[in-house]
């Protein structure tokens, strides 16, 4: 047994020039059916259009699904894009404008492919001792600071970046110069070529070592003298009579 | 021929008893997508695509309740998903032409042009406090004044009893009333 939506009219009484309660109810039922009763869908047409989905295989549209999943996520990709963009173009700026000064570019710290620090002090080390290298228009190279909050789980500042970056302040006045002039010479070429050759480390001639022979004195091992044999005299048991006790506990 | 062999030769393949299902059936599935979405283009879509899932799951359906009263379910979840959709929320926010035409109206109804303009703006003071009632008493009232579902059929499509269903179309009148009061349409005040 079904119950149909009671019609409007059941509590008509009019207090004034205004619209009844039955009136109101009245438009409010003929509102609502025209807010319901559209255009007419076309009988043959629409059979017409769902049989051809269903031959076709079309799946109901699930657009706004896609809408709300994937516009979001479009929207993080391109934020995403335009922060690579962003910081490529700026690191394409910045070492344009340091090869337009003439540094010696240190190429910047991304983990794993930054040069060891043994590598750098070495270069260092076996660069500070040549006097020609030497400058007083020495640039100074430094490599990025370490992040704030340190590296790895422990979370302090990598001391062996700072080391390296103090030994590897001097960077030979050589590619200094080089490149600060932007006109070259053929002068400015042959020192720098002089200052490139200073920089290699002299030739060390060496005595050979020689090394005795080894003569090992014999290993002289008193002999043992071995104990007079002992002999085990066989112990008597004489069996005991367990009948008075077995007797007391029983 | 009833639903129930139609829907036996369906679930055979036969395509054309599907065919006769929707051609019983369009006007109701279409009036109820209508109720929850109030723009035809997106009512017609959503119509579609319950006929179409319903096909698909034609496998699923036990007889537990009659194929209509499936079937309008089914449009229901349709429509409510879809409802959801920017694109539907955009046309709702833009009025058909179809809904304002004022003039046609005063000219063709009443016997008096006052008369007909007052009872026009009436009745578009109560579509406006329609539209302003709460997605779940709108529906209801919306589908229990469309005419062709009982309120069995509302409760099971929009999954609440029937008393539930009763109270807020009560509560539905009740305050489309007190706002077309408030705003001078009644004498009651």
């Amino acid at each position: 047994m079904t119950s149909r939506p009671q019609g409007a009219g059941h509590r008509a009484q009019r207090k004034g020039h205004g619209a009844t309660d039955a009136e109101i109810d009245r438009a409010i039922d003929v509102v609502a059916r025209q807010m319901t009763d559209g255009p007419p869908v076309g009988g043959a047409e629409f059979r017409r259009r769902v049989l051809a989905r269903i031959e076709a295989g079309h799946a109901p549209r699930t657009s706004w699904r896609a809408a709300w999943v994937l516009s979001p996520l479009a929207v993080a990709a391109t934020i995403v894009m335009a922060i690579f963009v962003a910081r490529s173009f700026r690191l394409h700026d910045v070492s344009a404008d340091r090869h337009s000064q003439g540094e010696a570019v240190q190429p910047r710290d991304r983990g794993p492919q930054r040069p060891a620090p043994q590598e750098i002090s070495t270069v260092a080390q076996s660069r500070a001792p040549q006097p020609a290298a030497a400058s007083p228009d020495q640039n100074t190279v430094r490599l990025p600071p370490s992040p704030l909050r340190g590296f790895g789980g422990t979370r302090k500042p990598d001391s062996t970046e700072r080391a390296v970056t103090v030994r590897a302040v001097t960077v030979p006045a050589v590619t200094n110069h080089a490149a600060t002039n932007r006109a070259a010479t053929s002068a400015d070429l042959q020192r720098g070529a002089e200052a490139i050759a200073a920089l290699t480390a002299p030739s060390l001639d060496l005595a050979p070592l020689t090394v005795d022979a080894l003569t090992s004195d014999p290993v002289q091992i008193d002999r043992l003298d071995t104990t007079a044999s002992i002999t085990i005299l066989p112990i008597n048991v004489t069996p005991l009579d367990f009948t008075d006790v077995q007797r007391r506990y029983e | 021929m009833t639903d129930a062999d139609l829907v036996a030769r369906a679930r055979q393949g036969d395509l054309a008893a599907f065919g006769e299902l929707v051609d019983r059936h369009r006007a109701s599935v279409y009036r109820a997508a209508l109720a929850a979405l109030r723009s035809p283009a997106d009512a017609e879509d959503a119509a579609q695509d319950a006929f179409l899932l319903a096909y698909r799951r034609l496998g699923s359906f036990r007889g537990d309740a009659s194929f209509k009263t499936w079937l309008l379910t089914i449009t229901w979840h349709q429509a409510i998903n879809r409802r959801r959709s920017l694109t539907s929320v955009w046309r709702r926010m833009v009025p058909p032409k179809t809904e304002v035409d004022a003039m046609a109206n005063v000219a063709a109804a009443g016997p008096s042009p006052e008369q007909a303009a007052a009872q026009d703006q009436l009745r578009r003071g109560v579509r406006d406090a329609i539209r302003a009632l709460s997605p779940k008493l709108r529906d209801a009232l919306l589908l229990a004044l469309a005419g062709d579902h009982s309120y069995e059929e509302i409760g099971v499509m929009v999954g609440a009893p029937v008393g539930t269903i009763k109270w807020r179309v009560s509560e539905a009148r009740r305050i489309v009333r007190k706002q077309l009061q408030e705003r001078g349409f009644s004498d009651d005040r």
